[in-house]
């Protein structure tokens, strides 16, 4: 069923493509314009999925190779950690570089890998100064300061 | 300057204290990598690539290249001992290797594995010290025709020579072509599948989608996979015989011939050449039944095979600036940061650096014989590290790295997207390689496309006809592509039957 989708979905990207660029200057095979390649691709990526869809062979696909997908519980970590990250980037200039991090950090040895308040307080101080230390002091980097400081 | 001159000349760049200590840094890592299951040199390279922002070009490029051929001799350590491949091209290795380590003979497999590594290292550097200068003379030749044609060779073979489903690889490659089209037109400036918003303006950045795919997508896989508390076994002797230094000659120089054509291919690497190493040494042994039970070739020739390649892929990226596999993309991506812009005239304009590459080579490939050889022990210990540190750890310098590339929360943004976009087309079973190789070369082909057009004196088609080069490129390009459809008919009839 996986692939399937899959297929299907690689499919509307396709359509969405072919849309999307008849939108722009197409030009012609001589004089392509900006929405001849993209239009190209997206006519070989329709066709591609449809090839793959007649490969499946809708009605034997029980014979396909299933996929191993993940248990609940891993499912819930995935979507926790990129929660996580994706509220990383989103906070990262507002509250700086030191308490996002740490944040982060924490949140993720804590809650994802479950690990003692103790474990996860010590190697996130530890890790967040050492990487002040390697990214200010020996790489010059400019790190985000809190924008309320 | 002669061959000689440029490599005394790098050589002496190369042994630089600074210089020294970037490889010693980068085929440590490497090699501490190749070792870890999991994270391959492409995820290490693009979570380290911000790193190397602010060090000095040729200094980076020896981290960044001693990380690549490092992993490549750390690869087989848990290929051998734990059945585990450190790397996709220590796959093969783990065949015969970990049939040697239950046999009692991990120590003859390691050593094996690290000297034919070495040797076959050696010859690709060799190999790249004298065809890169000739090389670049012809690549000079090459203009907007030329380019399109070697382009479009790049792309089928990125599809053709993929390790699962070539229709897979090749839905990847067209996917890749498209996200490449987001931004500006290359010709006209015409904002293409921007939707209004500023972020996409310049494109899709290949850093963000490497690091998101590789970093966070194995961070994500990894959840899954648990390699803690499975038997280790510990070599006893690391000496082989007389007999397997012997049976070790031919497999080992086949090798590193077929690993260094092999990675001189836009689309190769070092897993190909590692599968094809391995196949030919089944194919011309007198007992193929053998392979696959514990013989030290089927350890030799793939280990000397995908070192080798790592030393010629540098051809194609340093000569015609295109990279023929997804770690030289990030090399290259690591050049262009720091304004240099590999092709045809790169040797004639920064000479040194690419001679220091390459003479660095040497010394890293010693370095890592001295790592390899006598060290298995302790890197076999690495395993052992909790996984929530290594976690963590990736966690950070994945994120923080893509935000440093330009201060963009937005780049993070992409790479959390292309992580779950990395994580998902793996369960599917979607190579992830071609993806990035495409969005690299889109830009390229398609400039080489409509340059080569305006050139043209009746702006036609006929000028990839008409140049010899662009021709013969194409065809090779088209023989794959009917070869292959009719190899997929053939797999589907038997199949039917």
């Amino acid at each position: 069923m996986g692939h399937l989708i899959t297929v299907c979905v690689l499919f509307l990207i396709g359509i969405f493509g072919v849309y999307q660029a008849q939108l722009l200057p197409l030009g012609n095979l001589k004089h392509p314009g900006p929405g001849f390649f993209p239009f190209l691709i997206s006519c070989v990526l329709c066709s591609v999925a449809l090839i793959s869809l007649v490969s499946l062979k809708i009605g034997n696909l029980h014979k396909t190779t299933s996929i191993n997908w993940p248990t609940r519980s891993i499912w819930v970590r995935i979507s926790f950690s990129l929660f996580l990250f994706t509220g990383y980037a989103l906070v990262l200039e507002r509250l700086g570089f030191l308490l996002s991090t740490s944040l982060l950090i924490g949140s993720f040895v804590k809650i994802v890998f479950k690990c003692s308040w103790l474990i996860s307080g010590l190697f996130t101080a530890i890790t967040v100064a050492g990487s002040y230390v390697l990214f200010v002091w020996f790489l010059g980097v400019r790190l985000p300061s809190p924008n309320w400081w | 300057m002669g061959t000689f001159e440029g490599f005394l000349q790098g050589m002496s760049v190369a042994l630089h204290l600074e210089n020294l200590l970037f490889a010693g840094i980068g085929v440590v890592v490497g090699t501490m990598v190749g070792v870890l299951p999991g994270l391959g040199p492409s995820a290490t390279i693009a979570i380290l690539l911000p790193l190397t922002f602010k060090l000095d070009p040729i200094s980076s490029l020896i981290m960044l290249a001693g990380i690549y051929y490092g992993t490549q001799y750390g690869g087989s350590t848990t290929s051998i001992l734990l059945n585990i491949p450190g790397e996709a091209s220590s796959v093969v290795t783990a065949l015969d290797g970990y049939q040697m380590a239950r046999q009692g003979r991990a120590g003859p497999a390691l050593a094996i594995a690290a000297i034919g590594s070495f040797i076959a290292g050696t010859i690709g550097v060799i190999g790249l010290m004298t065809l890169a200068s000739p090389l670049s003379e012809i690549a000079l030749r090459f203009g907007p025709p030329e380019y399109f044609g070697l382009m479009v060779l790049g792309l089928t073979l990125a599809s053709y020579l993929g390790t699962t489903s070539m229709l897979r690889a090749m839905t990847m490659v067209i996917l890749g072509l498209l996200m490449g089209t987001i931004g500006l037109d290359p010709m006209s400036g015409t904002q293409r599948f921007t939707f209004g918003f500023l972020a996409l303006q310049d494109g899709i950045g290949i850093i963000p989608v490497a690091m998101g795919m590789f970093g966070i997508g194995e961070l994500l896989i990894s959840f899954e996979e648990s390699v803690q508390g499975k038997r280790t076994i510990v070599p006893t002797s690391i000496m082989p015989t007389k007999e397997d230094l012997r049976r070790s000659v031919g497999p080992i120089t086949r090798g590193g011939l077929i690993g260094f054509f092999v990675g001189l291919l836009p689309g190769g690497g070092t897993v190909v050449a590692s599968f094809m190493s391995y196949a030919v040494e089944k194919r011309i042994s007198r007992h193929p039944e053998r392979f696959g039970t514990g013989v030290i070739e089927g350890v030799a020739a793939p280990e000397s095979a995908n070192n080798s390649a790592v030393a010629s892929a540098f051809i194609p990226m340093f000569i015609f600036g295109i990279p023929s596999n997804v770690v030289m993309a990030l090399l290259m991506g690591a050049l262009m940061i720091h304004g240099l812009q590999p092709g045809p005239l790169f040797f004639r304009e920064h000479p040194t650096l690419i001679w220091a590459v390459i003479s660095s080579m040497y010394i890293g490939n010693v370095m890592c014989l001295i790592l390899n050889l006598p060290l298995v022990g302790l890197f076999v210990r690495l395993l052992q590290v909790p996984y929530w540190i290594l976690a963590a750890l990736v966690c950070l310098f994945t994120l923080f790295g893509a935000y440093s590339i330009e201060n963009k929360p937005e780049d993070v943004l992409f790479t959390v997207f292309f992580g779950l976009i990395g994580y998902l087309m793996r369960k599917l079973d979607y190579p992830l390689a071609p993806f990035i190789l495409a969005l690299l070369l889109e830009p390229m082909v398609e400039r080489a496309l409509r340059q080569s057009l305006i050139l043209s004196p009746n702006t036609s088609y006929n000028i990839f006809l008409n140049h010899p080069i662009s021709l013969a490129f194409l065809s090779l390009s088209a023989l794959l592509v009917i070869t292959s459809l009719i190899r997929f008919q053939k797999s589907e009839v038997e199949r039917e039957t």
